[in-house]
């Protein structure tokens, strides 16, 4: 855990609402491999707008993000497409499966994406389903699981690639206690036994109790690291 | 990948392509139609029609063809005891056969006042009564033959197709009429010059106004065949011996029928029916723009609701969907040599094309609501892709696999659906199998090539434009 992964250099994303409002305002942080990060504050602070520009969703205004040394910025629309595909998991709040694919195949999706052979993304699809426990609902369509095994789909499909980050935005937020506890120690296992690095926004404390690096932001600044 | 995955979204989810594939389908079906009902009848053959029949709208009595707002065909038994139909110039094998040969019937011709009602409709310009009666001819020592006999205004276009004639002198020798050269074996056609004797049903006018046919008894008037004429209809086509093109020629009316000056008819129809001046059993109406024909025709039959009124080219279309074809033969090349081409004329606005681009257009927005609506949920699905790392082609080429898939399987059920008819409207026309299987697949082919035009152009705008926004955007559009 000695080495940064990724960090961003003066990241800056603003809105136009009449005025100018800095949602991430000159940002820098960094992120170590095989670490667990949580990103925490109040609601408005820009923790999601954040977790957006690492992710390559969005464009920062300024600054830079390098994620294995390779900046953002030298990057097009299809080259950061690429990057996500191949480097990156993102693990959303509302799940965002594809609706009319089985859970197999939305996690068999990322895969097919950088033309894994159908036979070896379905053995990898369906040991992901294993690892986060829905061995036996593989077939079955999101709107046939429940919010707790949609987020562990979802957290499968993030790994599918093994990406050198996961990006998880609130992905206990919208889950009862009992099932957030049960994704809360799927993401510890992953992070202590496989060092797979997260970045996780969240206002939920048990995550971030096993957290190795808290960010806490208000007003689009990081206030604490 | 991106094309499995825009087969999977397409079969997994019908309920939201299906509207798109529907319309598809009907777009298709009407195209289809539009093209099959067109094929071998070119320009030309509507303008001979429009001629031949007296004008652009035919206004029949009621009680001759039904009412084609309850009727969509029409029926034989209809036609049977009218001797004054269209149709039994038209059809002279239904004259033969007997269906349409003279029989005791009543008509009730139209008036003065008729055409004054009608020439009341801003659109009509002219109104011209059609006369026709049935008889027979019969050439000393043989048998009689069923034939129409045919008023042709001396300024209708109809009698440029009048190859041979009598001088002016000879003419005076007696009756003058002009017989059709069918060029039928079977019927040998008297010679210009020869003598023949028309036999005709007396008429008598009944007290109620109406006309009474009666084949009982009849008159006899000796006619000079002044000469030939041929009318054009489709056009046919066959292979050429060698077998490596097709040869097309122009096809005329197989019929057995006599035309008279209006003066002859008139003195002809005295003969007839010495009691009632002459009575036309259709009408034939000019209109002024030929652009809104069927409408002309819509409103007309709503004022009058008495008669039967259609348009000829709906006339032509509907004797086609009848299966009420006319026989028709190959005039030989030396008959028309140094014969020159009539004027062309114009010609009416055909509204299935209208309608088929009307309903494409609507298949096209169908395709662009299918990408954009059920717009929450399938912006969402673009913004996962993106987000999983879907670049902008990969967007674009699963977009591209969904429009393609529903517009080929729109065409091809649609082409499934229609094209029978053409098959068999291509039969009746003698074309070859071979012939009529490269016009299916060039109309296929067609029909194809203008809902994939369509289908990717729609379906692929949306895809477009959702591919060029960042994730974000998509997930918050």
């Amino acid at each position: 855990m000695s080495q940064v992964i990724m960090e961003t250099i003066n990241l800056n994303k603003a809105f136009s609402l009449g005025e100018t409002i800095y949602a991430v305002n000159n940002v820098n942080i960094q992120i170590m491999a095989g670490s667990m990060n949580v990103i925490v504050g109040p609601s408005g602070s820009g923790k999601s707008t954040l977790l957006s520009l690492l992710g390559g969703l969005d464009r920062p205004m300024s600054g830079d993000i390098l994620l294995q040394g390779q900046s953002y910025r030298e990057l097009n629309e299809d080259q950061l497409a690429l990057l996500r595909r191949h480097k990156l998991g993102y693990v959303f709040q509302f799940f965002n499966l594809i609706p009319h694919l089985t859970a197999l195949e939305n996690v068999m999706l990322p895969m097919q994406f950088t033309n894994t052979p159908n036979k070896i993304a379905k053995q990898r699809g369906l040991e992901l389903l294993e690892r986060v426990g829905l061995e036996k609902r593989s077939h079955h369509l999101p709107l046939q699981l429940s919010g707790g095994e949609q987020q562990r789909v979802a957290i499968a499909r993030a790994l599918a690639n093994r990406p050198a980050i996961i990006l998880a935005d609130e992905p206990t937020g919208n889950l009862d206690t009992k099932t957030r506890d049960g994704i809360v120690a799927l993401f510890q296992e992953l992070n202590q036994q496989e060092g797979q690095t997260f970045v996780m926004v969240t206002h939920d404390p048990s995550l971030s109790k096993f957290a190795d690096q808290v960010i806490t932001m208000r007003d689009g600044v990081v206030v604490y690291q | 990948m991106f094309f499995r995955l825009g087969f999977i979204n397409i079969t997994r989810q019908l309920g939201r392509s299906s509207l798109a594939l529907i319309s598809l389908v009907l777009a298709a079906i009407s195209l289809t139609n539009s093209l099959s009902i067109s094929l071998g009848y070119p320009a030309q053959a509507f303008a001979n029609y429009r001629d031949y029949l007296g004008g652009d709208i035919i206004v029949y009595p009621i009680n001759i063809m039904g009412n084609p707002a309850t009727s969509e065909r029409l029926e034989l038994q209809r036609l049977q005891p009218d001797p004054f139909s269209t149709l039994t110039t038209l059809y002279p094998h239904l004259v033969r056969e007997g269906f349409l040969a003279p029989t005791n019937s009543v008509l009730r011709p139209f008036s003065n006042t008729d055409q004054q009602l009608l020439l009341q409709h801003e659109q009509i310009k002219k109104v011209s009564f059609l006369y026709r009666m049935s008889g027979w001819r019969q050439i000393l020592g043989t048998e009689r033959l069923a034939l129409s006999l045919r008023s042709v205004p001396l300024d209708s276009g109809l009698w440029q197709y009048v190859e041979e004639e009598l001088s002016t002198q000879a003419l005076e020798d007696g009756l003058p009429v002009w017989l059709n050269s069918h060029q039928d074996p079977q019927r040998p056609l008297p010679p210009v010059g020869s003598e023949i004797h028309l036999i005709l049903p007396r008429i008598w006018l009944a007290p109620d106004g109406s006309l009474q046919y009666d084949t009982g008894q009849t008159v006899t008037q000796r006619a000079i065949v002044a000469g030939h004429y041929a009318l054009p209809t489709r056009i046919i086509s066959w292979p050429s011996p060698a077998g490596d093109t097709f040869l097309s020629e122009q096809g005329y009316f197989d019929q057995d029928e006599v035309w008279l000056r209006p003066q002859d008819w008139d003195y002809l129809w005295q003969l007839a029916a010495p009691d009632c001046p002459p009575a036309a059993g259709s009408l034939g109406l000019q209109v002024q723009d030929m652009s809104i024909l069927e409408s002309v025709v819509s409103e007309l039959q709503m004022i009058h609701p008495q008669w039967t009124i259609v348009s000829v080219p709906n006339l032509v279309k509907q004797i086609e969907a009848g299966s009420l074809l006319d026989s028709f033969r190959i005039a030989p090349a030396e008959y028309w040599t140094g014969r020159q081409p009539r004027a062309q004329h114009a010609f009416p606005l055909d509204i299935s094309r209208t309608l088929s681009t009307f309903i494409y257009l609507i298949a096209g927005l169908l395709m662009a609501a299918r990408m954009l609506t059920g717009a929450a949920a399938r912006k969402k699905e673009i913004g996962i892709l993106k987000a999983l790392g879907a670049r902008r082609r990969d967007i674009l080429l699963m977009a591209l696999t969904e429009a393609v898939v529903l517009c080929v399987i729109g065409s091809t059920i649609g082409f499934i659906i229609s094209y029978p008819t053409a098959i068999f409207q291509q039969l009746t026309n003698n074309l070859p199998w071979s012939q009529i299987g490269q016009l299916m697949l060039k109309n296929y082919s067609l029909i194809l090539a203008e809902t994939l035009v369509v289908g990717v152009l729609f379906g692929l705008l949306p895809a477009w434009r959702l591919s060029k926004m960042t994730v974000n955007e998509v997930l918050r559009a």
